[in-house]
């Protein structure tokens, strides 16, 4: 039976997580945005109040939707990165955990990798950091036009090549990367690999100063023959296999965008209450610009209520084992702009009060414009919707 | 959470789905032609146990949740709008009476129906033509009746002996129309749903019988009425994008289809997006029905604007991607661009702001 219901387990991470975002993160928000930084001691902090460790790899029967046996990992998710956005959306990048090394190596690793890279790393006392790093200067959505190689010499593969914009690139103790083993196999030939930290060979470029999210990290990172073990490969043997990488990049992204999208829903929600209970305060009932403000408020609320929607829809599939490219490609197309347009109406029906630092509002405008470029732009998350609904046309081409 | 239809649903749909492709897609022209859905249509609707749900304990094929209802509204409307239009809002007179009224009611009206009798429901207005809880049309006690007066909008299948109108007393409130052959109709001649009969009709002081009594509140019944127009709206919205797919895959522009270019392919990709999450956001409307949530008909008000938005926008794009032929009557598209507007006039939120705000979207919401 159709039914919206979280269970019982789900809305009780909800109340927790969201209790932390207001409590801990929330009232830490401006300043980390000033500073662009967050202190070691509130990364350590971060990682025991969030009690991420113990919620890396959730335990197959703790994840069960006990009414129809499917798993909630990807429904916790975006529940509560939801919430954690709503806390502050750069500090949340700071907790300590795999991030997006995890889906890549959930989707694409072998059992042992998983073991190795995952569970080994992240299960102990310490702040451990993940990263995925795709994207480079000249390759941002055309993936298969990566540049970085990776070349095997016996049972090493030495890399070469330079990745942009990679969200905790320089303090990941786990980075994943994918390199082209042979640029002739065009995206078939691309392969994801794990590096460790302190890998010689590796370096990190600059850290970017962005409009928005300035407490996270964005790093360059530089390989010039940078070494590492064959089984570093993820998939092992079989990612050799000429289909198989490329799919792996695409299949984390089936996992993650949902998640990112969940995000771009909590900072919309964090402007669109804020902007609600001002207007409650400052624009009195009788003010000729209430129904005006009204109407905005209705529209703001309506899309993202659907961008919402459109997020959980996603991750039950996922849950489900139902596949949801499109889906999830949906939800991460449609969410960012609904909560731009939160952020935007915030402001605009707040007016000089609404871009002023006195207020968060206009930090979450900017934090809120890279969630529709980030884990594919809204531009190329249409071409995969588009492209499932409208099959392959560029093909028919004469 | 769980989000696709049962088995049982998914069977309903797939016998609408048949009848949607056989019967009314490939005649929607003529009914439009002629301004009413024909008899036998109808009466295919009424032996299936579609249009008038009635319980088996009256002698009809049983009733539906909310869910059900914008399941059978989306898939019906699919192969014609105003059919749907037509057909489901006046059979939702016995949605009505059943979760309404008195059993003696029941038992009268019903039994009626369920021998064929055709009804009406009275609901939209001009200046409230969503928010039910803000009607202009008033009740007054007169005697052991009430009196109704005001004017009420897109009435469908108004000739029925059995009618109803929704009309402000302490509260919005159900009312049985005495005497509807009495009653000031002037049938509408509108923009678009042209195969819906429909009529604008002037009450003044009108005799009617509370349905029901006072004690029932009834805002969830009435939002089950309003859900069929939001299913309604997903159904165009679903027909017009697949309708534009499909062009857009067949038809060429400087050597290849032009689904190929991303200003179609991308407007593709948005309506899909809108129609989806209009769907979602009308089934969970559907399901705080019949979950009986206090918020329900907040949702189902906000769900109604969101869907005929969707709507209105697949409807404006799908002429668009077909380009002068959209503009055309040899294709559906012109059809489905002047029923969206017409259906959201009847039964659009955007216009409306405030009731759902503090309910649609609070902290944690569910």
């Amino acid at each position: 039976m159709i039914d919206f219901e979280l269970s019982e387990t789900l809305q009780g991470v909800q109340t927790f997580v969201h209790q932390f975002a207001e409590d801990v993160l929330r009232p830490m928000s401006r300043e980390a945005d000033t500073t662009g930084t967050v202190e070691p001691h509130v990364i350590e902090m971060l990682g025991q109040i969030a009690g991420t460790r113990a919620a890396i790899i959730p335990k197959e029967e703790e994840s069960k939707d006990a009414a129809n046996g499917n798993s909630i990992s990807n429904l916790m998710a975006v529940v509560g990165s939801e919430e954690l956005a709503w806390g502050d959306a750069a500090m949340i990048l700071n907790i300590p955990g795999p991030g997006l090394a995890g889906p890549s190596i959930q989707a694409a690793g072998t059992a042992e990798q998983k073991k190795r890279f995952l569970e080994d790393v992240f299960t102990g006392t310490q702040s451990r950091f993940g990263a995925l790093a795709v994207t480079e200067a000249q390759a941002g959505s055309d993936v298969s036009n990566v540049q970085t190689t990776a070349v095997r010499d016996g049972d090493e593969w030495v890399l070469n090549g330079t990745k942009v914009f990679c969200t905790n690139g320089a303090r990941a103790d786990v980075l994943v990367v994918n390199a082209t083993i042979d640029k002739a196999l065009g995206r078939e030939g691309q392969k994801l690999f794990v590096i460790s930290k302190g890998t010689p060979g590796m370096r990190v470029g600059k850290i970017e100063k962005k409009l928005g999210l300035s407490a996270s990290e964005t790093a360059e990172l530089v390989f010039e023959d940078c070494r590492i073990p064959f089984d570093h490969l993820l998939g092992g043997e079989g990612a050799l296999q000429p289909t198989t990488g490329f799919k792996g990049t695409m299949k984390t992204f089936d996992a993650s965008r949902p998640s990112v999208a969940a995000m771009a829903v909590g900072i919309g929600r964090a402007a669109f209450e804020f902007v609600t209970e001002w207007s409650a305060d400052e624009i009195p009932a009788h003010s000729r610009r209430r129904p005006a403000v009204e109407l905005r408020l209705a529209s703001m609320s309506r899309e993202l209520e659907a961008a919402r929607l459109l997020v959980r829809r996603a991750a039950w599939m996922a849950d489900a084992r139902i596949p949801n490219s499109k889906e999830a490609s949906m939800s991460k197309a449609y969410a960012p702009q609904a909560a731009l347009a939160a952020c935007t109406g915030a402001i605009e029906i707040m007016g000089p009060e609404g871009y002023s630092r006195e207020h968060l509002v206009e930090k979450w405008y900017r934090d809120i414009k890279v969630y529709d470029i980030f884990e594919g732009t809204g531009q190329i998350n249409r071409v995969v919707i588009s492209r499932s609904i409208l099959g392959r046309l560029e093909d028919s081409r004469a | 959470m769980f989000l696709k239809p049962t088995e049982e649903q998914h069977a309903l749909i797939e016998a609408i789905h048949d009848f949607s492709v056989n019967e009314v897609r490939p005649n929607a022209r003529d009914f439009e032609a002629v301004g009413q859905v024909p008899e036998r249509i109808t009466k295919q609707l009424f032996e299936m146990g579609i249009s008038t749900p009635v319980p088996e304990e009256f002698g009809g094929q049983g009733t539906f949740d909310a869910v059900t209802t914008v399941l059978i509204a989306e898939e019906l409307a699919w192969g014609d709008p105003g059919t749907a239009y037509e057909v489901l809002n006046s059979g939702a007179a016995a949605t009505l009476i059943d979760l309404l009224g008195t059993q003696q009611q029941k038992q009268d009206l019903l039994t009626r129906i369920a021998d064929g009798q055709h009804t009406w429901v009275a609901l939209a207005e001009r200046d409230a033509a969503t928010d039910v809880t803000r009607l202009d049309t008033r009740a007054v006690a007169a005697d052991d009746a009430f009196e109704l007066s005001g004017v009420k909008y897109g009435v469908a299948g108004p000739e029925a002996t059995i009618g109803l109108v929704v009309a402000e007393h302490e509260g919005p409130a159900v009312f049985l129309v005495a005497d509807t052959a009495a009653l000031e109709t002037k049938a509408e001649d509108k923009l678009g749903l042209r195969s819906a009969s429909t009529s604008k009709l002037t009450l003044d002081r009108t005799k009617a019988t509370l349905l029901g009594d006072t004690s029932i509140d009834p805002k969830n019944a009435l939002a089950r009425v309003k859900l069929i127009n939001a299913g309604i709206c997903i159904g165009l919205g679903r027909a017009a994008l697949e309708y534009a797919t499909k062009y857009a895959k067949e038809r060429t522009a400087f050597g290849r289809p032009i689904g190929a270019f991303q200003a179609i392919s991308f407007k593709i990709a948005d309506r899909a997006m809108d129609i989806d999450s209009a769907r979602l956001y009308v089934w969970k409307a559907a399901s705080a029905v019949d979950g009986n949530h206090p918020g329900a008909l907040s949702q189902v008000m906000a769900a109604c604007g969101h869907a005929s938005k969707a709507a209105l926008a697949a409807a404006d794009d799908g002429v668009q991607i077909l380009g002068g032929h959209g503009y055309m009557r040899d294709h559906p598209e012109e059809m489905w661009y002047r029923d969206a507007l017409t259906l959201s006039t009847f039964d659009s939120s955007i216009m409306v702001g405030d009731p759902f705000i503090s309910e649609t979207f609070k902290v944690g919401a569910k």
